[in-house]
């Protein structure tokens, strides 16, 4: 039975801690309640709701900013980038994992201390070798350097050295090559890390910003949202109606995933990934 | 199929773990590799499986030269000690595996499967995952799997340490089983004597990488080659008495008098131990060449064990309860023929008549 | 990251396995993709950028350098610019990182306690990982702007004199303080939640029977026992915190309204790929910051050595 003075706590606990959430979730709600106003509603603060669901600012900013290419882009990129990062993650996981050569152990470690490395120390070289790839202003340019990580593979070795050697060679007696064995066996099996890392990785892709705008300063044609909205706020001018359109634009697709994934992309973050 | 191995030498780095080890396994037979922990049967074992290589020696299946071949093309199954089945795959998928791998077709892969898992009585959990199932079951699906590629030979490591002492006697009997029903020569690497006793046709007993006797499973308890196998081999382990040999009897430390134990080829003065499995002695309150006096008795079952004082060591003898004797009185004590052994102290080889 | 399990599989080699012509295949075939990608994109721009620190005079059009040197270090530590970047940038860690921090203990503790509605309190908390900044740097300019700014709206409601939010050096500097507080948040929740679980409950219990009140179990065990993930935490947030820049540029289009909020990536970028490009002073720049990593990640190291137990 429960006293009045832990009713009383447990009152203010979620008090405290739904005021937190309020103002956590106020950007959100602000961004998706002033997409439906319209600009003169918006600017007098007549009501605090819109009168009426206005998808006007959505048509408006759609057509205005581009955002269909740059929606296209961003799933390209994302997809593709993904797809190209798993495979490659996956691949190096099990060769750091695996596969018995000499050096393989202090090879990777490293690699894991090269994860250090801010960015931006790179981006310099990088934007001149993707000039002399020829890649500068296609849309290439945003998935080709960020194929291989070191950090995904990091956590897939993990779970892959986690797996008992005799699964292995019970494969390998079975007749099972190594890729067979990776495909067959391992795969399946580290479904659940895999699902993080491709969560992990989609956010990054999505929301990939900097690189983008260096790289797309030779084509606005490889623009994806979050730069193409930026790109757009610019070009518009200052209508927050139009402003708030887009950026929901932006950020639906990647809340959708969260409201589905929630799980699994709290688990990825608290090992140390995403926005770290 | 038969397996001849020559020579068979095995170091990582400076140990030995199998020393020159030569044998033959006849085709069809339950073999077992028999030791204490680190005498190099599972290197043994994993050396005719093809996952470690050889360091000396040569492995032949048949006729056909094997030594240098690697796991998956040496026809072979092998069932681990922890079961090593695929997590995510169901029985059936697990069984299915090996052929899936071999390419055959869906439809016999299924029904093949279906048929082993039938022949170790699996075949109502097909379609659970590994760990819906109890420790004996798992340990069936791995035998199936390991079988239905009808492998020339089995492999079995340590394959009833994992489970609770009632299903190791039951998965043991049904391992003989299934063994005879599939033909397949098989090996087994057991830490256990008991269990080695009771299922396989042929023991193989190594200690520190040495084979010590390689025998019909019979044999190695009725013959033992050397003190240590005489020791390993058998429940209650055999009685030993340490002394000096003298004119067909044993001067046994502590003990007053000398015990007729026969004529052996020894020089008198060398010392000796006398080993006797405990059914071997005979105990009468009047007949017996030696007097020795009962140091403590206990009821087991139908028998009575006794325990003999003779001198700084023990024998141990059973006696129906009927005629047991009392303790701290005096009794006769012969011995047997069979189940009496006397080997060198010094390096426990044996000595014969 | 500090809960996960230690994996040590050394291997042992073993002298009569044969180094077959086959491995040296599967070695290029999977780790072949990763490595050229790293070769390419992490490890060469990493070295290309330290030789680049120590050319003089480089010019990237014409590749040519006139010798090596500490020219450009010296440059750029006595640039009054870099100078004041890195005292912004050190003022935004040593504000942001603490205060997340404090707010972040709080909710996690009670995040942890609470049973109910844990879905809807948890989407709401930890939305924010999944959303572009650009957008919702957007949303920000807009709560705080003068014209139809929801902020200055309820300031004026309140009958107080409208605040220039974002066109003033002082306020611009506080709205970027709780954008990046708002942004660090649940990353450091999570981190701090991960850490709550790994107490053993036992303690609670034991504190519990010896009378101790809520707010004395938070005092004297909660925040004793999770002081080893607050620490990393703290350095984890100090890293990224060490790297602002897209927070300023997306809230303002500039380093702040009155170049105010101009930081050590700022420089770079700007040496970088400004209109006057010093590529010198850019790769010398992001060494320092780079050194200034490398500090707080062998701190990070050690105290996540000496908390493994």
């Amino acid at each position: 039975m429960k006293n009045t003075s832990d009713k009383l706590k447990d009152f203010f606990q979620y008090l405290t801690l739904f005021t937190g959430a309020a103002i956590m979730f106020l950007p959100f709600f602000w961004m998706i309640n002033s997409s439906f106003k319209t600009e003169k509603e918006l600017l007098s603060f007549q009501s605090f709701f819109p009168k009426e669901l206005l998808f006007d600012n959505f048509r408006q900013a759609w057509e205005m900013g581009d955002f269909l290419k740059y929606f296209g882009n961003s799933v390209f990129v994302t997809v593709v980038c993904v797809a190209l990062t798993m495979f490659v993650t996956i691949l190096a996981a099990y060769g750091f994992s695996k596969l018995r050569f000499p050096g393989r152990d202090l090879i990777f470690t490293v690699l894991v201390s090269m994860m250090m490395i801010p960015y931006e120390m790179l981006m310099l070289t990088n934007y001149e070798t993707i000039r002399h790839l020829h890649l500068f202003g296609k849309i290439w340019s945003l998935i080709v350097p960020f194929t291989s990580s070191i950090f995904y593979t990091y956590i897939l070795r993990n779970f892959f050295l986690s797996v008992p050697d005799s699964l292995y060679q019970s494969a390998r007696i079975d007749g099972a090559s190594d890729w067979q064995y990776l495909w067959e066996v391992m795969v399946p099996m580290a479904k659940p890390s895999l699902v993080t890392i491709a969560l992990l990785d989609a956010i990054t892709c999505w929301n990939s910003f900097m690189w983008t705008m260096l790289m797309s300063s030779g084509n606005r044609n490889i623009r994806t949202l979050p730069f193409g909205l930026t790109a757009f706020t610019s070009e518009a001018g200052v209508h927050y109606n139009l402003w708030m359109a887009g950026a929901t634009i932006v950020v639906i697709p990647m809340i959708i995933l969260f409201l589905f994934c929630r799980k699994s992309i709290i688990t990825g973050v608290s090992r140390g990934g995403l926005k770290g | 199929m038969e397996v001849r191995i020559e020579d068979l030498v095995k170091r990582f780095g400076d140990v030995v773990a199998v020393n020159h080890v030569n044998a033959t396994f006849e085709s069809g037979k339950l073999i077992a590799l028999l030791g204490p922990s680190g005498c190099g049967k599972s290197t043994m074992l994993n050396m005719l499986s093809g996952i470690l290589p050889v360091s000396e020696g040569r492995i032949y299946f048949d006729d056909q030269d094997v030594t240098s071949l690697s796991p998956d093309k040496r026809e072979v199954g092998l069932v681990f000690q922890n079961y090593a089945l695929y997590p995510h795959m169901t029985v059936l998928q697990n069984i299915c595996f090996p052929l899936k791998i071999k390419r055959i077709p869906k439809k016999e892969r299924i029904e093949r499967a279906k048929e082993y898992a039938r022949m170790v009585h699996i075949d109502d959990y097909l379609d659970r995952l590994p760990k819906e199932l109890s420790g004996g079951q798992q340990q069936r699906v791995a035998i199936a799997r390991a079988l239905v590629k009808e492998p020339k030979l089995l492999l079995l490591d340590e394959p009833l340490s994992n489970l609770d002492a009632k299903l190791r006697v039951e998965m043991r009997e049904e391992i003989r089983r299934i063994q005879r029903e599939s033909g397949v020569t098989t090996v087994f690497v057991t830490h256990d004597q008991e269990e080695a006793t009771s299922i396989s046709d042929y023991i193989m007993l190594m200690k520190l990488g040495v084979m010590q006797q390689f025998a019909a499973t019979r044999n190695l308890y009725n013959d033992p080659a050397n003190l240590f196998v005489a020791d390993f081999i058998g429940n209650p382990t055999i009685n030993q008495l340490h002394g000096i040999y003298e004119e067909g009897s044993i001067r046994a430390d502590g003990f007053a008098k000398a015990i007729p134990i026969g004529n052996y080829k020894i020089e008198d003065g060398t010392r000796i131990v006398f080993a006797s499995r405990p059914e071997s002695v005979l105990v009468s309150k009047k007949s017996g060449e030696t007097e020795m006096e009962v140091e403590e008795t206990y009821i087991s079952g139908k028998d009575t064990l006794c325990v003999l004082n003779a001198g700084d060591g023990f024998l141990r003898a059973y006696v129906d309860n009927e005629d047991a004797p009392e303790e701290k009185t005096a009794v006769r004590v012969s011995f047997r023929k069979k189940g009496v052994f006397v080997f060198s102290e010094e390096s426990g080889e044996r000595y014969y008549e | 990251m500090n809960n996960e399990k230690k994996h040590r599989h050394p291997i042992r080699y073993d002298p009569d396995e044969k180094f077959e012509i086959s491995i040296l295949w599967k070695i290029l075939l999977f780790l072949g993709p990763f490595m050229a990608g790293i070769l390419l994109f992490t490890i060469y721009p990493f070295i290309n950028a330290f030789l680049m620190s120590f050319k003089e005079n480089y010019s990237i059009l014409r590749d040519t350098f006139s010798g090596w040197g500490l020219g450009n270090y010296r440059k750029v530590l006595n640039d009054p610019i870099f100078v004041s970047g890195l005292k912004t940038t050190v003022k935004y860690v040593v504000i942001v990182v603490p205060i997340s921090l404090a707010l972040s203990i709080v909710i996690a503790v009670l995040l942890n306690n609470a049973k109910r509605f844990k879905a809807i309190l948890q989407t709401a908390y930890f939305m924010p990982l999944v959303t572009s900044t650009a957008a919702i740097s957007l949303v920000f300019r807009f709560i705080f702007a003068n014209e139809g700014g929801l902020v200055n709206k309820i300031i004026t409601t309140l009958g107080q004199s409208q605040i220039n939010f974002l066109g003033t050096n002082k306020w611009s500097e506080i709205v970027l303080y709780i954008f990046g507080i708002w942004n660090i948040l649940p990353f450091t929740i999570i981190l701090l939640l991960a850490g709550l679980q790994n107490i053993d409950p036992q303690y609670y219990t034991a504190a519990r029977a010896d009378g101790a009140k809520t707010f004395d179990i938070f005092t004297n065990i909660t925040v004793p026992l999770l002081s080893p993930t607050i620490a990393l935490v703290a350095i984890v947030n100090s890293i990224s915190a060490f790297k602002i820049f897209d927070y300023v540029f997306q809230l303002y289009n500039k380093p702040g309204p009155g170049y105010n909020l101009y930081t050590i990536i700022y420089y770079i970028y700007e040496k970088f790929g400004g209109t006057k490009p010093q590529y010198g002073y850019a790769a010398a720049a992001s060494i320092v910051l780079f050194f200034i990593i490398a500090v707080f990640t062998l701190l990070q190291r050690v105290l996540q050595r000496k908390t493994d137990y």
